[in-house]
């Protein structure tokens, strides 16, 4: 109940914060002279009347500090003297309606006398005093808030003070007040300047006045709420609601006005310069939780409503930009439309899908204009230099966005699959290899590099990689066979890509070639040593390069007869290798080989360089003098259609080292070839080699070919692989198991898939369920 | 049977005289015992030199029972005896096949193969009837051959469908117009019933993209052009 001791006053007073220098210690009146209610009622008003004073005249002076004690001890006997001469419940009471009295006579009439700026001046001026109103009547009738209020589970003096105001004056005028603010921000967005101090004061009494409910619990054994969004309750409700609804008409207006006349760009910057406003706005004079909401009724006005509008305009929307290459107006609108919720129809989505179709057109131009031209050896260095114009694009204005990212390999899926013609990309791609890795020398060294990576980038987009993977391996083995790497490294280096991009798997035919090359540079200096320490000699020197089956392209394997000192070395070597290997057997491919013959001209030597078969044509000649078309075939054994090409190079090129009769334009059957003695050049050493380097229409049939083959294959150990390890499946699965399997390789066609299925069920690897037509089981 | 020429029945029989059926050899034949009528039968139309009954002796029991050698009931008898073997039944499989068909006679067999056809004509979706199918299939390949002609295909389907069946008249028509193919696997035999079973007249609830074997893909095609 009461406290048993009476403390002694400053250890009351000094917590309510007077300097301890003013102290000034007043005996307890311990007198039995009993305060009547009225008396002291009087006695405390005059407190309130000079503080009403105090602040009625600025407070120039202070609040006296004897009438402070004065009033303190009245309080304090107030509330402790025995019943029935208890006041607490009285001045309790008295303390609120006291409030309700000031309120109503002198703060309301004082606010409601104005109009416009000068009521919120008065507003936020009222409300300044009476906090410290408040506070001032709490240091008098502090002993009620610490011994009282419990006791009865009463709201404490400061709450009552803050919810007196509330209800008396804040409920009165919050209409007038809301309008008057949001009157002055309307008139500072259409540029006006406003005071802001006034602007901030004004709203955080909206907060203030919810500070004070989860704080102080109204009802008996209330809980105190969630302090943190409580608090706002009243500065939602009563001003943040209405502002969002005032802003989201605002900015309809205002971009309604925009969206006719201005061009996509300038409308972005408008918009973008109106939301750097409103988090400024925010920071000002709004609270802080206020911006997200701001923001999105902004956003949602000036950027999500007209969205397409702005995209599609025909001169300077999204398109117009991305075909202008305008990169800081479409940096703009990144960073603008990301912050619109990311659906199919708002935000990003659908500016990547016009980034797409523009990408996908350009692309697919390019085809189109490719596949007039005769020779397509730019095309793909074309394609390099758009998709590092698009990569950049990604990269920049569109800071690196996946989405982005996406729709760039989406759209250059669709066209860098497309054919030019008959000639597939895959074989563009890989001849335009061919020319960097036949060239390279005339190029830095970080430069091959870079372009390597840029030609994967654009294979990793093929989907009939194999396609690829078969073309290069046919060129890089001409390459090698023909000496026409400028870079063992280089060579080395597309492989190890390819191989980082597709796994081993689909490398190792290509490292296997080139392992080979070295293999076979070892092998060559072991049969040099070889010779050295042998009794006889070859009379020439000869290199054999030894090729593994299956890495290498298929050769035909010749029929061809050697004259006598070339077939001694095939033999030496045969032999030679035979012993240093064992159950290996070579065989011998001529049409690839290369022979330095030494031409005895009447005029000068001069030294032929020419393919083996063509040797052993002009060999002949060391024996007759004359020989007929006829004669050569079956002596050397070539195809009547084979020989007659060499024969045409011999007699009727450019450099004529057999004569023929007739001197007719075709080679007949029944022609006869001599020995030019008289033919002569500036040069001292030829090249006639016959070999062709360019991808001949054979080629690419054959080509093709071998992949569907490879592919089918390919089908078939993926539906074994798969229905081994799941030993039943539905159909549908199984054809989708399978794609997913061989997608990295190629795009395997459902038909292909179906017919693989029905072949291995013929040969018993698979049977169809017997009761159930759509599934297969595995037969072990 | 069904699918052979009368006269290559003949000058099958004869010319495997020589070489002895699977089942005990001609020498080591045993007597069947009087009492054993389905034995007897046996010992009636087999082969005089060898243990098993040949072409001839089918054509002897068909007119005894009064039925066309190329009668589809020839084609249930073989299926109820399992016979491993155009044109022959060895002595086990006349024995087990008739003990289960429970004929001893000509005139009951006639009965019983004649309630057969009725059954399996009347259900073809039973699982009898699909066993007969497919046995037809097996039943009916050269030795040695995996797949079966396509002229056999052509003549065998009409007999073990009932001729009337919708999709028939148009598979045969297709396959008339489709010289590419050749033969039928078993796979696409035993498809077809299913197929026949659960496709509509019209192909409405046909999917490409399911697990028909590709020659029913194309029939589909065909059919809808």
């Amino acid at each position: 109940e009461f406290p048993p001791q009476i403390p002694p006053l400053w250890a009351i007073l000094l917590p309510a914060g007077l300097p301890g220098s003013l102290l000034k210690v007043f005996a307890m009146n311990t007198s039995v002279d009993l305060i009547p209610l009225e008396a002291g009622w009087d006695k405390m008003k005059e407190g309130v009347g000079k503080f009403t004073t105090i602040m009625e005249t600025d407070f120039r002076e202070s609040f006296p500090v004897a009438l402070h004690s004065e009033l303190y001890q009245t309080c304090y006997a107030m509330c402790t003297q025995k019943s029935p001469h208890n006041w607490a419940d009285e001045l309790y009471k008295r303390y609120g309606t006291m409030y309700e009295d000031q309120l109503n006579k002198s703060v309301l009439p004082a606010i409601k006398e104005k109009h416009g700026e000068a009521m919120l001046q008065e507003f936020a001026k009222r409300w300044r005093n009476h906090k410290l109103f408040v506070r001032q009547m709490w240091k008098l009738f502090v002993y009620l808030d610490r011994f009282y209020i419990k006791r009865v589970s009463a709201l404490p003096l400061k709450a009552v003070g803050i919810q007196k105001f509330e209800q008396v004056v804040f409920n009165a005028v919050k209409d007038d007040v809301r309008s008057g603010v949001l009157s002055l921000i309307e008139k500072e967005r259409e540029g006006e300047v406003v005071e802001r101090d006034l602007l901030k004061s004004v709203v955080n009494v909206f907060v203030e006045i919810g500070d004070w409910r989860p704080l102080f619990p109204t009802r008996p054994g209330e809980e105190i709420g969630d302090i943190g969004s409580a608090r706002l309750n009243v500065y939602i409700k009563e001003l943040e609601t209405q502002l969002l609804a005032a802003t989201s008409e605002f900015y309809a207006r205002e971009s309604a006005t925009w969206i006719g006349t201005d061009s996509c760009p300038e409308y972005m910057k408008k918009a973008e310069k109106r939301l750097t406003e409103e988090v400024n706005r925010v920071a000002s004079y709004l609270h802080s939780s206020s911006e997200e909401k701001l923001l999105k009724e902004c956003e949602q006005q000036l950027l999500a409503n007209h969205q397409s509008a702005l995209m599609d305009k025909e001169e300077t929307g999204c398109r117009a930009l991305l075909r202008e290459e305008k990169a800081e107006d479409l940096r703009r609108m990144h960073k603008l439309f990301q912050r619109l919720p990311n659906t199919p129809t708002c935000g990003l989505q659908p500016i990547s899908q016009i980034v797409r179709e523009h990408i996908v057109d350009v692309g697919m131009n390019l085809v189109r204009k490719e596949e007039a031209e005769k020779d397509h050896k730019n095309y793909a260095q074309q394609l390099i230099d758009l998709h590092d114009t698009y990569l950049a694009l990604v990269q920049g204005p569109f800071a690196n966005n996946t989405l982005f990212q996406k729709v760039l390999k989406e759209a250059f899926e669709v066209f860098v699959n497309k054919d030019i013609g008959q000639t597939t990309t895959a074989e563009l791609l890989s001849s335009f290899c061919d020319n960097i890795m036949k060239s390279g020398g005339d190029k830095i060294e970080g430069e091959i590099d870079t372009i390597l990576d840029k030609i994967v980038m654009l294979f990793s987009y093929l989907s009939d990689k194999d396609m690829f993977a078969e073309f290069y391996r046919k060129q890089l083995a001409k390459r090698l066979l023909l000496n026409r790497s400028a870079s063992d490294d280089d060579e080395r280096s597309l492989i190890t890509k390819l191989k980082y991009r597709c796994g081993a798997q689909f490398t190792s035919k290509l490292e296997g070639m080139l392992t080979d090359m070295n293999v076979s540079k070892d092998t060559q200096a072991n049969f040099s040593t070889f010779l050295n320490g042998s009794e006889f000699s070859l009379g020439m020197d000869c290199t054999v390069t030894v090729l593994t089956t299956g890495f290498w392209p298929t050769y035909k394997v010749d029929e061809v007869a050697l004259p006598m000192e070339l077939l001694k070395c095939v033999d030496t070597f045969t032999r030679f290798y035979e012993s240093r290997t064992s159950h290996r057997k070579l065989k011998w491919i001529h049409n690839l080989g290369t022979c330095v013959l030494s031409g005895r001209f009447d005029a000068k030597p001069i030294d032929l360089v020419i393919s083996t078969y063509q040797a052993c044509i002009l060999m002949l000649f060391n024996q007759e003098e004359e020989y007929t078309t006829a004669d050569i075939a079956s002596s050397t054994k070539l195809s009547m259609e084979e020989l007659k090409k060499y024969l045409h190079t011999l007699s009727l090129s450019k450099y004529q080292i057999l004569t023929k009769n007739p001197k007719s334009k075709e080679i007949g059957d029944g022609d006869s070839f001599t020995f030019n003695r008289k033919f002569t050049d500036r040069q001292r050493k030829i090249k006639m080699s016959l070999l062709v380097t360019k991808v001949s229409q054979d080629e690419k049939q054959s080509t093709k070919q071998t992949v569907d083959e490879d592919r089918k294959h390919a089908v078939e150990a993926s539906i074994v692989r798969v229905m081994k390890a799941r030993k039943t499946m539905p159909h549908t699965q199984l054809v989708s198991e399978v794609s997913v399997q061989l997608m990295k390789l190629f795009k395997p066609e459902p038909k292909v898939i179906k017919n693989r299925i029905e072949s291995l069920i013929s040969r018993e690897y698979l049977e169809r369920d017997k009761d159930n037509q759509g599934v297969y089981k595995y037969l072990a | 049977f069904v699918t052979m020429p009368l006269k290559d029945l003949f000058s099958r029989g004869k010319k495997d005289k020589a070489a002895p059926a699977g089942g005990a050899p001609a020498a080591a034949a045993s007597k069947p015992s009087a009492a054993d009528p389905i034995m007897a039968l046996f010992e009636r139309y087999k082969e005089p030199e060898e243990d098993r009954i040949g072409p001839e002796g089918v054509l002897s029991l068909c007119s005894d029972m009064k039925i066309e050698a190329t009668d589809v009931k020839v084609l249930i008898l073989a299926w109820q005896l399992n016979a491993q073997t155009q044109g022959y039944f060895t002595r086990n499989e006349w024995k087990q096949g008739l003990t289960d068909l429970r004929a001893d006679s000509p005139a009951v067999m006639l009965g019983r193969l004649d309630a057969q056809e009725r059954q399996l004509r009347e259900n073809t979706r039973s699982s009898a009837f699909k066993d007969f199918y497919r046995f037809a299939f097996r039943f009916s390949r050269s030795p040695g051959q995996k797949a079966l002609e396509i002229e056999t295909v052509k003549a065998l389907l009409p007999i073990v469908f009932v001729a009337s069946h919708a999709h028939l008249a148009k598979l045969l028509s297709f396959l008339d117009a489709s010289p590419s193919v050749r033969g039928f696997t078993e796979d696409q035999w035993n498809s077809f019933l299913v197929f026949s079973h659960e496709i509509a007249e019209d192909f409405s609830n046909f999917d490409p993209e399911g697990a028909w074997p590709s020659i029913l893909d194309d029939f589909v095609t065909h059919c809808q052009q």
